[in-house]
């Protein structure tokens, strides 16, 4: 057994704390629509190391590390809280480099590994979030066979008011065939024919709705086979499972909320002592599920019941700590802008997006437990 | 860059593992616990001792330091609900002389470690050896002249009686650590035990036309009381892991694998309690039964979180670590 990292993995997490050094005020992690401009700027920065191409093969202008690299780096930026992980280096690119045509990698992922272009993940649709299988919106080739036409309508994407390009998971079968009958798309989020319309969210972001008019998507621009998404985008979730909910963030979180339990003379209440004490231990948890997490993905071994616990765990654990500190900070907690204030609004939003708590228990109660519901 | 990472037992540990299940299971331990008010089973503790079970613990006797071969072992005890002052004599066998500590590896003696202030001493009318464990860390206390017998929730007989300190016991630091570990992990095996059978008695046994598994008000508690667990007993393992790595100076190595042991011992008790609750709803008409399957095992989860060690000490280590030292 050995829970620590090598020499050579703690040299490359001392070269990020000392990288980020320069962003720790850029505060992207929460509400990225804010800082775009910065978190774009930031990408470009880390694509000068290489490191949006931190794991990607050689072949492709990758530096091959292993997943602990890459866990190390997101988890840093994230304790930073100078941003989340994009969504272009790491699904789109993971799966052009395992499904892309030639024409497409080399279209697509220098661009990427540059951090010039970004995507938005547009899964989800108003009648289709948990349940994505039961999608509805339409691609359909014209007439011609040149190009497929979109139409229908996406819900909940995130930062799509900021992107470059749309990752668009559609139905190209018919409804009943459910996940057999799914293709994956890269448009043009200027395409003619894309609207994004906001949603206004209570952490102070937004997400988006994505309305598709006869939006019309080059043949080249189809990803894999057609109706041959579903285990496409499975496998690209799982590449991202020791990434997605980094325990830097919850660890920063409770350092935060410590330090502002003393700046207002309550760091010795017993009462909050006792309660601090159960969050640390909390804190403690989710760290040591997402090591297990990433053990599995460096073994090569199914990780879909460990993410499932460390994504409850991480995200109950954020809620947790933002409500104690509004349980016991007095009106102070309340006060607009305030570090207390903004995660109680962010934290609600955690156990929601990237798979809700309720999926998540499903999984651990069916996979491991052997039950159903 | 090869990773080291790596969350699994080695063949040895395992080879220990298969080795007190053996035992434990050829001496239906987990029936035992059914039993109350019994006399303690000295000569199973005998057995087990020679065994090996507390070698480990034995300072110089492990070269990496044995905590993992005690998270191993106590993982394994707890799955079978094995009576007696495992954790304490572990602790004992750390802070003790060698000349003193020899008959509790054997299995010769038994100890009883209670807090500094109260006159109730677990497995108290059996044991031949006396510590105290109080904020200034572990004493020796002279053996009480007369103990009289208490009857606990948890079907063992405790004692009461007045004790004497005889002398301080220096650096008690790596007991208490490994005491901890110890803990965490038979509590959380023990509560493991719990949910797998909560879990296929849900997974069998049927209500409206439905598994009660098929019900996420059943099965979404179960799922829960598992994400605990796995967190806590993955905590125990790898502070018994860091313990190993720290060697034996008193460096911050050391601190890190006493934050851990202390985090893993209070998440183990609040998730193996959880478990323990959830299990009994889940077994309902016959989770309250005496002979029921829950009852003997949330006891024992339930007297082992109250049992010495463990308490202010683990709260003040982990506040300090973020922050908010006393």
């Amino acid at each position: 057994m050995n829970t620590q990292f090598s020499r050579g993995e703690l040299s490359f997490q001392a070269e990020v704390r000392e990288f980020l050094q320069d962003y720790r005020d850029l505060d992207g992690f929460y509400c990225q629509g804010h800082r775009w401009p910065q978190v774009r700027a930031l990408f470009c920065a880390m694509a000068e190391k290489n490191w949006l191409a931190l794991s990607w093969p050689e072949k492709f202008g990758g530096l091959a590390k292993g997943p602990v690299c890459e866990f190390i780096l997101w988890n840093e930026v994230a304790y930073a809280r100078a941003a989340r992980n994009p969504l272009a280096s790491g699904i789109v690119a993971q799966t052009l480099i395992r499904y892309g045509t030639p024409l497409q990698q080399e279209t697509w992922l220098p661009k990427i590994r540059a951090g010039e272009m970004h995507f938005s993940l547009c899964y989800s649709e108003p009648e289709a979030g948990s349940d994505l299988a039961s999608l509805h919106l339409r691609a359909d080739k014209n007439t011609s066979g040149s190009h497929y036409l979109l139409q229908g309508q996406k819900c909940w994407q995130s930062y799509a008011q900021d992107m470059d390009y749309l990752w668009v998971l559609a139905r190209s079968g018919t409804l009943d065939s459910r996940g057999r009958g799914l293709s994956l798309f890269i448009c043009d989020k200027y395409a003619a024919g894309v609207t994004v319309s906001p949603l206004p969210t209570l952490d102070g972001d937004q997400l988006n709705e994505v309305y598709f008019d006869q939006v019309e998507v080059p043949l080249a621009q189809r990803v894999g086979a057609e109706n041959g998404a579903w285990p496409i985008i499975g496998e690209a979730l799982a590449d991202e499972r020791h990434i997605q909910f980094p325990p830097g963030r919850v660890r920063r979180d409770l350092e935060d909320m410590a330090a502002w339990l003393n700046a207002h003379a309550l760091g010795e209440d017993p009462v909050i002592r006792q309660r601090m004490t159960e969050l640390t231990v909390q804190v403690m948890e989710t760290e040591i599920l997402a090591l297990k997490v990433l053990e599995a993905m460096v073994k090569g071994r199914n990780a879909t019941v460990d993410a499932a616990m460390n994504k409850i765990m991480h995200t109950t654990t954020c809620q947790a700590i933002a409500r104690t500190v509004l349980d016991y900070g007095g009106p102070e907690a309340l006060v607009s802008g305030t570090r207390p204030e903004l995660l109680w609004r962010q934290s609600i939003t955690e156990t929601i997006g990237g798979g809700t708590s309720e999926i998540m228990r499903s999984v651990v109660s069916r996979q491991l437990l052997g039950l159903g519901g | 860059m090869e990773s080291r990472l790596d969350l699994a037992y080695n063949e040895d540990q395992e080879a220990i593992r298969a080795a007190i299940s053996r035992f434990c299971t050829q001496h239906a331990v987990a029936d035992t616990a059914r039993q109350s008010g019994e006399p303690f089973p000295r000569a199973l503790w005998r057995e087990l001792a020679e065994l090996g079970a507390f070698f480990p613990a034995a300072p110089g006797h492990h070269e990496a330091g044995g905590a993992l071969e005690v998270c191993a072992i106590s993982e394994t005890l707890g799955h079978h609900v094995f009576p007696g002052p495992i954790a304490a004599t572990y602790l004992a066998i750390q802070v003790l002389d060698p000349d003193e500590s020899t008959p509790l590896l054997d299995g010769h003696s038994l100890v009883s470690l209670s807090s500094a202030g109260s006159t109730l001493l677990p497995w108290g009318t059996q044991a031949d050896l006396f510590l105290i464990v109080g904020a200034s860390g572990i004493a020796r206390a002279q053996a009480p002249n007369a103990v009289e017998p208490v009857p606990t929730l948890g079907g063992e007989t405790w004692g009461r009686a007045t004790l004497k300190i005889d002398k301080s016991l220096p650096d008690a630091r790596r007991g208490l650590i490994i005491a901890n570990i110890s803990t965490a992990a038979y509590l959380t095996s023990a509560a493991w035990r719990l949910l797998r059978e909560a879990s296929e008695h849900a997974a069998t046994r049927k209500q409206f036309g439905k598994t009660l598994g098929e019900f996420q008000g059943v099965s979404h508690p179960l799922a829960d009381c598992a994400i605990g667990l796995s967190a806590a007993q993955t905590l125990a393992q790898a502070a018994a892991c860091s313990f190993d790595g720290a060697g034996t100076s008193a460096s911050s190595a050391l601190r890190q694998a006493e934050c851990l042991a202390a985090g893993a011992l209070l998440s183990a008790q609040r998730a193996s309690l959880n478990t323990a609750y959830v299990c009994h709803q889940v077994f309902a008409g016959i989770g309250i039964t005496l002979a029921g399957p829950a009852f003997h095992i949330s006891r024992r989860i339930r007297q082992l979180v109250s049992t010495p060690p463990g308490g202010a000490r683990e709260q003040d280590l982990l506040l300090a670590a973020v922050g908010l030292g006393a």
